[in-house]
């Protein structure tokens, strides 16, 4: 109970400094740019570790350790997706253009882009479409993120299962109604740095607890007698062929999709910023990646079956490493490492969503007269359905990892159209269309009918989108000369 | 007699690069890193020599 204590006394300080800082720099939002774009002033600290605090949830933390300890090395492939290549591929081809696009075009939003690129601001369908995957999507990663802390206070305070979930949604949907919405691009670097002290702890503490070196022949002797644990990453086909899908459809992919990742480029101040925070970026999300990863495989060794863990649940194998090896302070910076990395994708992501809803549908179509107050009131409004309907998937028996993952690639979609209609001035708003609605429902079905264990969820989804633009591009009309120009322009950047 | 799980690693021949008695996961362990080495390098790279085509103002 003494660990318990002291881990509840600095998770409960984290949480007061978060809101204070959000409220001292909600001082400087003035305007909607301020709100959804920071006013496109941020330098390169402020986009690297707000890319990286918003990408990584308690998936990280919690899930990708979980993962390692059931599978080892399966997890390999994200770890050099989603830890590296991931990170250099959104900054490297798509950083600089997707920020040009928002200033050329003066879109603050990812739908906003769309319908301009598209050529689709007579009917708005497109904006229609992309805000109703952004609010499903949101949905159920906010969701997943609710889970996550419903699994902390279910640790630290030892309440029941429904108990915990009622409290980790209504702290998310506190948190993003009061400090979130304010200004989450500050509280982010708080977040990311608080994310990286915790990682290196789990990587010290992982080695220490499992020997130091020795840890990985400890390793080896588990995997002889379970046929689960993944030693190599390609140690057989199907390993390497759900790791193609891992590295190419879920991480790298799919992180150039995010528009709540994509926002923060479009924050960014010019395109130098953006070419020094990629390196920023990539190096703090190689370390975070690596101390999991330890964490992982020490607790494997420690706790060979789950039987022998808290909840017989494999995705709390960081905590209870930390709370076994390290003491009740460091189990209180991994909780609250666990809590910024939830509360930093939280804050991002219902600004995306309800910024798609309110700012892109409301106000663009419905109510161009509508006062900053209405505005602010529907805003609210909007955060709090998707926390409630979060709670559904929330009480979901999935794994975190999964949770989150399914939301992650509803929003990867986007990809589908933003990849063409940055490079390739044939790209079609008919192609568009149809593109976002198959890639999305293919991947939910995907998931419905349970076969992301054969490949992950956005490799079909993915790969179905890309293929309707291709092909129904060149079955319609050419896109109007204006949209070429356009393109010309993007790529040159003035 | 080897662990089987290094016979299943013979195929990539690093076994005997490495030696005999390195544990598997720590073989994949270096490999890991040394992905992330290349995908850093490339990161310097970038930060070093990405600027052409960069639009130097903040418009």
């Amino acid at each position: 109970m003494r660990l318990v204590n002291e881990a509840g006394i600095i998770v409960i300080l984290y949480s007061i400094l978060t809101v204070i800082i959000g409220i001292i720099t909600s001082k400087y939002v003035k305007t909607i740019e301020d709100f959804i774009v920071a006013g496109r002033k941020l330098g390169p600290w402020l986009v690297a570790l707000s890319f990286n605090s918003t990408a990584l949830s308690g998936w990280l933390i919690l899930g990708v350790s979980g993962w390692v300890y059931r599978q080892g090395y399966q997890a390999a492939w994200t770890l050099w997706g989603s830890g590296a290549f991931a990170v250099l591929a959104s900054y490297l081809i798509l950083g600089k253009y997707i920020r040009r696009f928002s200033k050329i075009t003066n879109s603050l939003t990812i739908p906003d882009m769309l319908e301009i690129r598209y050529y689709d601001q007579k009917r708005h369908i497109l904006r229609w479409i992309s805000a109703i995957i952004i609010f499903i999507s949101t949905v159920i990663y906010t969701g997943g993120l609710e889970a996550t802390l419903a699994k902390a206070f279910k640790y630290v305070f030892g309440i029941g299962a429904v108990e915990s979930v009622i409290l980790g949604s209504a702290v998310v949907i506190v948190y993003v109604l009061l400090g979130g919405m304010l200004a989450a691009v500050w509280t982010d670097v708080l977040q990311g740095a608080l994310m990286v002290i915790t990682s290196i702890m789990l990587l010290i503490v992982g080695f220490q607890a499992g020997g130091g070196l020795d840890l990985f022949s400890k390793v080896d002797a588990m995997a002889a007698k379970d046929p689960n644990i993944i030693l190599t990453p390609w140690q057989s086909p199907s390993v390497i062929l759900y790791g193609i899908s891992l590295i190419l459809f879920a991480s790298i992919l799919s992180y150039m999709g995010q528009p709540q990742l994509l926002n923060k480029f479009m924050g960014a101040k010019d395109d130098p910023t953006i070419r020094k925070a990629s390196l920023i970026s990539l190096i703090t999300q190689i370390v975070l990646f690596i101390g999991v990863l330890v964490a992982g495989f020490a607790a494997r060794v420690l706790w060979p079956s789950a039987s022998m863990l808290p909840n017989k649940d494999t995705e709390l194998v960081a905590p209870f490493l930390i709370e076994n090896y390290a003491g009740g302070i460091a189990l209180g910076i991994l909780w609250a490492g666990v809590l910024a990395a939830v509360m930093s994708s939280a804050d991002s992501l219902t600004i995306m969503a309800t910024s798609s809803i309110v700012n892109d549908l409301y106000y663009k179509i419905f109510r161009p007269n509508a006062s900053p107050k209405q505005l602010v009131n529907l805003s609210r409004i909007v955060t709090l359905l998707i926390g409630i309907l979060g709670i559904i998937v929330a009480f979901q028996p999935l794994l975190l990892l999964w949770s989150i993952w399914l939301g992650w690639s509803g929003l990867a979609v986007f990809i589908t159209l933003l990849l063409p209609g940055l490079f390739w001035k044939r790209a079609t708003r008919e192609s568009a269309i149809i593109a976002l609605i198959v890639s999305f429902i293919v991947g939910m079905l995907w998931f419905y009918f349970g076969l992301q264990n054969i490949l992950h969820i956005t490799m079909p989804s993915l790969l179905a989108g890309f293929a309707i633009v291709i092909i129904v591009s060149y079955l319609t009309k050419e896109p109007p000369k204006e949209i070429s120009e356009l393109v010309e322009k993007i790529k040159r950047g003035h | 007699m080897p662990h089987p799980s290094r016979v299943k690693f013979k195929y990539f021949g690093m076994q005997n690069f490495c030696g005999e008695n390195m544990p598997v996961s720590l073989l994949s362990f270096i490999v890991l890193l040394g992905v992330y080495a290349v995908a850093i390098i490339i990161g310097i790279w970038y930060f070093l020599y990405g600027k052409k085509g960069e639009s130097e103002t903040s418009e």
